[in-house]
């Protein structure tokens, strides 16, 4: 067989598919003629017969392997659009991509854990709270190198003390639990300072604003910004202040306290001194002879000298307080002396655990010289002090501090 | 539930370029002998053939854009399919078949051996033209040559195909 044979036979296998009239009527008379091309012809159509009678069908499970080629592509096309790469969209679904070197999950758990873990001791001893500065006063925010501070227990007669309205009937509430507050004394204390910080921090704004703001009430600020004590410092400094702030966060706390279980706001809580009734244990600080002894005791139990020469006081540098004695019986007296170079206002009061003015023995002018305070152990309604610890703080344009009265 | 079979192959394609994957299957089932025995023809090995035709599918599923713009099915089927059959195709074992010389079976695979023992182009337009019955132009579409040449490559493997069957191949059976 030639080629030409076989172009003849393909030209006449397409005739039914175009019907070329006359153009096919020569090679059908040449395969008519001729016998060889008759039996080539046939063999030609017989082939054709042939290979489609053994051509394989596919099966289902060919055609269910097809699908699931085609959703391999699928996928495999999805893959290229999200990396971008279609090797690695390959080498994705043929599983040999290799594992992004890095830290084990257990690790990171591990990590985890001991964080919380660390977190929760630090909430515990109260070194960690709910950042107060958003509600301090803009001259209370310091830089970052200032800490929030949080006062986190909440005993049940410090609650009630500082729910109750701050009158005598919440100092009254707060001292009838005094065992309580015995007991958790160490959370309550905690209070304590937190107020006390409050106030000497707002005395301490005061005495640098003299002139923009003259003595008034003490308005307690909503919230404190305590200095951490040894840190480099961008905000003002306090002098003495801020070293006594360190020294009562330093303060040892006791183990058998339990743990605080909630954080609170103080603001609304704090003992408004505004309120407080004028000072009727107090007396009005009147000029002393030098090395005179303490003023005798007035009817209601407080005396006050005052040891120094009008407008002639010790240097600003000796401006101080001193107590007799830091442990009084119930029913004692105390004897404060404050060192003050001018006369100017000195604020001395006593504070309970709970963060309660309990007794005002000082409140206006006072100085210049020496000036002892001695009163009764008795509150401003003249009711004796119960057993417990007491805070006396002074605030004068010098010097702020607070003392730990101890009453046995 | 569309009835696949009353669409056209177009239809079936835009239909898959959309996802449909029942229309996809219809295809599949419309075309696939014609496409598996090719790859048959053209491998001579049933099983290298039935890979091929798998991973074919694979291949056409990410032309179904293209195959509903307007193309052909057969045709991008068989352009595929002769890309990857020309690259892919093997001499195979030329060993003739043991039994009975007038039976399917022998005659089939004396067939298939000698369609592998033709040129891979020629087999391919032989396969093409020939037993599959493509009009010359969509052939050459497939080969990437003209109608002219398709049809000389057709039949010069007819040619090839007829003296490696020998005289008398078909004498005692179809023909």
């Amino acid at each position: 067989m030639t080629t030409n044979d076989a172009l003849l036979f393909m030209d006449l296998d397409r005739q039914g598919d175009q019907d070329q009239g006359t153009l096919f009527d020569e090679p059908r008379r040449r395969l008519s003629r001729d016998p060889s091309l008759r039996s080539g012809w046939a063999q030609y159509q017989a082939l054709r017969a042939l290979a489609w009678e053994c051509a394989p069908e596919p099966g289902e499970r060919m055609v269910r392997h097809a699908l699931q080629q085609t959703r391999r592509e699928r996928v495999q096309g999805q893959l290229a659009r999200s990396t971008g790469s279609d090797d690695m969209a390959r080498e994705i679904l043929l599983g040999r991509v290799k594992h992004r070197a890095g830290v084990p999950a257990w690790i990171w758990l591990l990590l985890l854990i001991a964080s919380l873990g660390f977190g929760a001791m630090a909430w515990h001893q109260g070194l960690i709270g709910p950042d107060p500065s958003g509600d301090a006063a803009p001259a209370a925010k310091g830089g970052d190198d200032t800490v929030s501070f949080e006062f986190p227990a909440q005993t049940e007669p410090a609650q009630a003390a500082l729910s109750a309205p701050a009158d005598v009937s919440g100092v009254g509430a707060a001292e009838a639990a005094g065992s309580e507050d015995v007991k958790h004394e160490d959370s309550a204390s905690r209070q304590a300072r937190r107020l006390l910080r409050e106030e000497l921090h707002q005395a301490d704004l005061r005495a640098k604003q003299p002139k923009a703001t003259p003595p008034g009430p003490i308005q307690a600020p909503r919230a404190v910004v305590a200095q951490r004590p040894g840190r480099p410092s961008a905000a003002p400094d306090y002098g003495q202040t801020t070293s006594l702030q360190a020294e009562l966060m330093a303060a040892p706390t006791d183990a058998s306290v339990q743990a605080p279980t909630q954080a609170r706001p103080v603001a609304a809580s704090v003992a408004s001194p505004t309120k407080a009734a004028p000072p009727a244990p107090m007396l009005v600080p009147t000029a002393a002879p030098p090395q005179a002894p303490p003023a005798a005791s007035q009817a209601s139990g407080a005396s006050v000298g005052q040891d120094a020469s009008a407008g002639a006081g010790p240097p600003s540098d000796q401006a101080g307080m001193a107590l007799d004695s830091n442990d009084i019986v119930v029913g004692g007296r105390l004897r404060a002396t404050l060192t003050l170079p001018e006369a100017k206002a000195v604020d001395l009061r006593l504070f309970d655990i709970s963060g309660k003015a309990v007794l005002t023995i000082a409140d206006g002018p006072a100085g210049p010289g020496t000036v002892i305070y001695a009163v009764d152990a008795k509150d401003d309604n003249g009711q004796p002090l119960g057993a417990g610890t007491y805070y006396l703080r002074v605030m004068t344009a010098w010097f702020s501090r607070v003392e730990p009265i101890q009453i046995h | 539930m569309p009835v696949y079979e009353h669409y056209s192959d177009e239809q079936l394609a835009v239909a898959a370029r959309d996802d449909d994957n029942g229309a996809w299957e219809a295809l599949i089932r419309r075309h696939g002998q014609r496409l598996l025995a090719f790859y048959t023809r053209m491998s001579g090995d049933e099983s290298l053939a039935r890979e091929l035709w798998v991973q074919a599918w694979g291949e056409l599923w990410k032309l179904r854009g293209t195959l509903a713009g307007g193309g052909k099915v057969a045709t991008a089927m068989f352009s595929l399919a002769a890309r990857t059959a020309v690259r892919v195709a093997v001499t195979g074992n030329l060993r003739p078949p043991q039994g009975d010389p007038s039976s399917l079976e022998v005659r089939a695979e004396r067939l298939r051996q000698a369609l592998v023992a033709v040129p891979p182009r020629s087999r391919a337009a032989l396969c093409l033209c020939y037993l599959d019955s493509l009009p010359y132009d969509e052939a050459g579409r497939c080969l990437g040559c003209g109608a002219g040449e398709t049809k000389q490559l057709c039949a010069d493997g007819y040619v090839a195909l007829a003296q490696h069957l020998g005289p008398g191949f078909l004498d005692a059976g179809l023909a």
